[in-house]
């Protein structure tokens, strides 16, 4: 397992994508924020392969923003990336989207990524430097508020009143956060496991499953 | 691979891909619960060609559990076994990735997270590959199933399209010339099949659960009506009739097996009466002879027979797609994509999918 690594994450209202070649040089693209469609994200992904003078068929591996977060862009990322690894067959390494948004802080603190779930429900995952101290989980807004106070960072605005909290800024793109977190956890992962399409992380069931569980 | 844009007055973009004679189409069908993969491989001169391999992963298991399709729960089912079924059919034909010259995909109408996923999927294989990615209307697929594996009516003919989602007549003048001259105003006739089937405490999808009760049901024992019959167009609707199931059975003293059997009997004979009466009223006004089904309910072996029997009396020849091509496939849509690259049609250039693709705005 070797760069050049592309990946691709569709976790947020962004689009974005980020190449790493094999001397180490981070290539990115970022869609304007809005709608998550194909059409946004293809050429974000022609465009990072342009500027890294690459070909498909010169990569060595694909990585995806596996979640959680919004459930329409995961699965247009999961599928995108299944579709172009039909023919490729490259090992495809599953992201954090919440480690990417702590990534993103720049910051050496211990931090929670909290993003609203809708319905009283929040994803949340707490990070220190790429490392996963607590791992991703769909919690209730209400279990937020009885925990101690700490550091969070957040795409959106959180649901509940977290004044008591430090709101981290995000820093840096989240483009180069990706590229940042696939650096520092590239020696500590083991890529052997990696299979050819993964599934984005949920955490959440559909209404209707949910429905089902109180009946 | 070059393609040519035309944008025409009414701002549809149409393009024409460039590709070879002898073509390799990959299709992709993702439009509501079955998740398909399909190969047909066909010489766009002669227009001969066959499918060489399918697959199809149907979701009515998981969806039984909610008495309906959730669409979700659809989208995640799709996402989940897409990328094996994809590759199982390229194995089955033996096919390596650069031997297939475009992908063709559902992109409408239907279930927006569930076409979102195989257009994602198709538009990533065909960025990988640099081949171009053919938007096929799930409903053209469905008109032109017949075909496969067979022949299609010669042009015009009208053709009764009747699902779970969808009831209407069309009249075909040709490939890419559709034009609706009735529908359903409310309910589609597979709706008021799933709908009576819960009345009766019969699981989802109802029609096959109808279809297997009524064979030994009395079909005259509840009077229902006969929705639309009398007015003077090709409409149809449906929801009247799952009303008068609800009441009928209300009225029960006990819902046995026996009544169950004579209400999907009563059931079946009604929706029949209605779609077979309205087809034959459309080929009539239209002065058409040529008549074909498909859709789901076109594999309801009671329509079949009804519709043989009724159009053989006026003289209107039926084309009945295979029962397994009636429900949603990929292979229809491989052979959709594979006649419009026959005739030369253009393609929709569709930004990523459309949910309400209308028929009637298809160009050839």
């Amino acid at each position: 397992m070797s760069y050049p690594i592309l990946s691709l994450d569709v976790a947020t209202n962004a689009a974005c994508v980020c190449l790493v070649n094999a001397e180490g040089q981070v290539f990115t693209a970022t869609a304007a924020s809005g709608k998550q469609h194909s059409d946004t994200v293809l050429p974000l992904l022609q465009d990072v392969l342009k500027q890294a003078d690459l070909t498909w068929t010169d990569l060595k591996m694909l990585a995806l923003g596996q979640g959680p977060g919004s459930f329409t862009g995961l699965r247009i990322a999961a599928a995108m990336l299944a579709g172009i690894n039909a023919s490729l067959h490259l090992p495809i390494w599953g992201l954090s989207s919440l480690a990417i948004t702590a990534m993103q802080t720049q910051s050496d603190k211990p931090v929670w990524v909290l993003e609203d779930a809708r319905a009283g429900e929040v994803f949340a995952g707490y990070y220190q430097q790429g490392e996963c101290l607590q791992g991703d989980a769909c919690k209730c807004w209400s279990e937020i508020q009885e925990m101690p106070v700490g550091n969070f960072a957040a795409q959106q605005e959180p649901a509940i009143n977290m004044e008591d909290w430090q709101r981290l800024p995000l820093q840096i793109e989240r483009a180069n956060a990706m590229s940042l977190l696939i650096q520092t956890l590239w020696d500590k992962t083991d890529h052997t496991a990696h299979t050819p399409w993964i599934q984005p992380v949920y955490l959440q069931l559909s209404q209707a499953e949910k429905n089902l569980q109180y009946v | 691979m070059f393609f040519m844009i035309r944008v025409y007055s009414r701002c549809y973009a149409l393009w024409k891909p460039s590709l070879g004679v002898f073509v390799n189409i990959l299709a992709i069908e993702s439009s509501c619960d079955e998740t398909a993969v399909a190969i047909y491989q066909g010489d766009v001169h002669t227009g001969q060609g066959s499918l060489i391999a399918e697959s199809i992963a149907s979701q009515i298991d998981t969806h039984a559990r909610f008495g309906g399709v959730v669409p979700e729960v659809a989208s995640r089912e799709h996402l989940r076994v897409l990328p094996m079924l994809a590759d199982d059919v390229m194995a089955d034909a033996s096919l390596a990735w650069n031997d297939i010259d475009a992908v063709a995909v559902t992109s409408g109408p239907g279930l927006m997270g569930a076409l979102l996923v195989g257009s994602s999927y198709a538009r990533g294989l065909a960025l990988a590959n640099n081949i171009p990615v053919l938007p096929i209307h799930h409903m053209e697929g469905h008109l032109l199933a017949p075909g496969i594996g067979g022949e299609l009516p010669a042009f015009p003919f009208i053709a009764l399209l009747v699902s779970g989602g969808h009831t209407m007549l069309i009249r075909v003048n040709g490939i890419g010339g559709y034009k609706v001259i009735g529908q359903t105003l409310d309910d589609a006739a597979g709706e008021c099949f799933d709908k009576s089937a819960r009345v009766l405490g019969l699981p989802y999808p109802g029609g096959p659960e109808i279809a297997k009760l009524a064979v030994h049901g009395d079909c005259k024992r509840f009077k229902l009506p006969r929705p639309m019959l009398q007015k003077d167009n090709l409409n149809f609707s449906f929801s009247g009739l799952k009303t008068a199931v609800m009441y009928a059975v209300r009225d029960l003293d006990v819902l046995d097996d026996v009544s169950r059997q004579d209400m999907a009997a009563s059931v079946e004979a009604a929706v029949g009466e209605v779609l077979v009466k309205k087809s034959l009223k459309a080929c009539e006004q239209e002065d058409i002879s040529r008549l074909l089904i498909a859709g789901g309910v076109a594999a309801n072996k009671y329509l079949r027979d009804l519709l043989n029997v009724e159009a053989g009396k006026k003289g209107i020849s039926v084309s009945l797609p295979s029962p397994s091509y009636c429900t949603d496939n990929a292979a229809m849509i491989a052979y959709a994509a594979f006649q419009r690259l026959c005739v030369k049609a253009c393609f929709e250039h569709v930004k990523d999918v459309n949910p309400r693709w209308s028929l009637s705005g298809l160009r050839l």
